[in-house]
């Protein structure tokens, strides 16, 4: 049977779009929620991290620092057990009871400096938008405490 | 002067007149040749001219009228096949404008599949949704907290004050 070749031209077309809409739709890998320590400081030249990078304008309104630097981070899954621990590096780490839904995750957080228990919060992380914790001062700078779920 | 080939078609023909027939036996006696090969060389050559006639034909009008009519539905046919094909569509016999319209549609689609394909999908509403804070505790002494957020910002501020300074020397990595 031959295909006419509108019908063949129309197909090909039909063909690349279903290609190119095809892994838009289908490759969203699972959330994560992330914590990330940064030291921020003033430099005469500012450098920021890449993974500070989205939010860096935020950090520098919010603390009034101009360089960033990525101390440590830690990134899990969600859905994940309710109860979790995020060690983004030795000195501070969160433990979270969370009920994730969706993109948003409802959590109690606790930070932690060492075995010290900072403080407790009872928090809603949407997807994209962290929450920023400014943590104590380390030399010339500031210990800025990130938590973000990243879509 | 005829060649000796020319006289020994001519003898297996039976055209060699006398004239010849004499310088030709002669140079049958110098190369060898048996004048008996001659005979039996016309014998066959008769033989091959008697049975390659051309075969008779019987009911010749019915063989014929059946091509014919064969002939006939063929191009009958290839005619036909030939007018679809015309009517059909063929990118080399449009015109230049409906090339290029047909160019920019085709274009126009692709533009659109990739806008759809690259633009950032919002995961299950989440551009509605802001990070919150409903509660905060300190635990450590000294130490006082402000929660700060808005459901119109990007981002919500725990600010701390009171956790001890970290030295410089202290590695926290």
């Amino acid at each position: 049977m031959k295909c006419p070749s509108t019908l063949r031209l129309a197909g090909a077309i039909l063909l690349l779009a279903a290609i190119l809409l095809t892994p838009a739709t289908s490759s969203a890998s699972p959330p994560t929620v992330q914590a990330m320590v940064v030291f921020a400081t003033n430099q005469p030249t500012p450098r920021v991290a890449d993974d500070v990078g989205p939010f860096a304008s935020d950090l520098s309104r919010v603390f009034g620092y101009n360089s960033f630097e990525v101390i440590g981070q830690q990134a899990r899954p969600l859905p994940d057990p309710s109860e979790y621990w995020l060690l983004p590096c030795r000195e501070f780490y969160l433990k979270l009871f969370g009920r994730p839904g969706g993109s948003a995750l409802r959590a109690y957080a606790e930070l932690y400096q060492k075995n010290k228990l900072l403080l407790g919060l009872d928090v809603e992380l949407a997807s994209g938008k962290p929450l920023f914790i400014r943590g104590p001062q380390w030399g010339k700078g500031q210990i800025i405490i990130v938590l973000q779920v990243k879509p | 002067m005829k060649t000796f080939e020319q006289l020994y078609f001519q003898a297996i023909d039976g055209t060699l007149d006398e004239a010849d027939r004499a310088a030709f036996e002669a140079a049958m006696a110098q190369r060898g040749i048996n004048p008996s090969e001659i005979a039996r060389e016309r014998a066959f050559s008769q033989l091959l001219i008697r049975e390659a006639r051309r075969p008779t034909l019987r009911h010749a009008d019915f063989f014929s009228s059946s091509v014919m009519e064969r002939i006939r539905r063929e191009a009958a046919r290839d005619g036909a096949q030939a007018v679809s094909r015309s009517r059909g569509f063929q990118w080399s016999r449009l015109p230049a404008w409906a090339r290029l319209a047909w160019g920019g549609a085709a274009s126009l689609a692709m533009a659109v599949a990739l806008t759809l394909a690259l633009r950032p999908h919002d995961h299950a509403g989440s551009q509605r949704l802001t990070t919150r804070i409903f509660s905060l505790h300190e635990f450590a002494a000294g130490m006082s907290a402000t929660a700060i957020s808005s459901p119109v910002s990007h981002y919500a501020v725990v600010w701390t004050d009171g956790i001890e300074y970290i030295p410089a020397e202290t590695r926290i990595q």
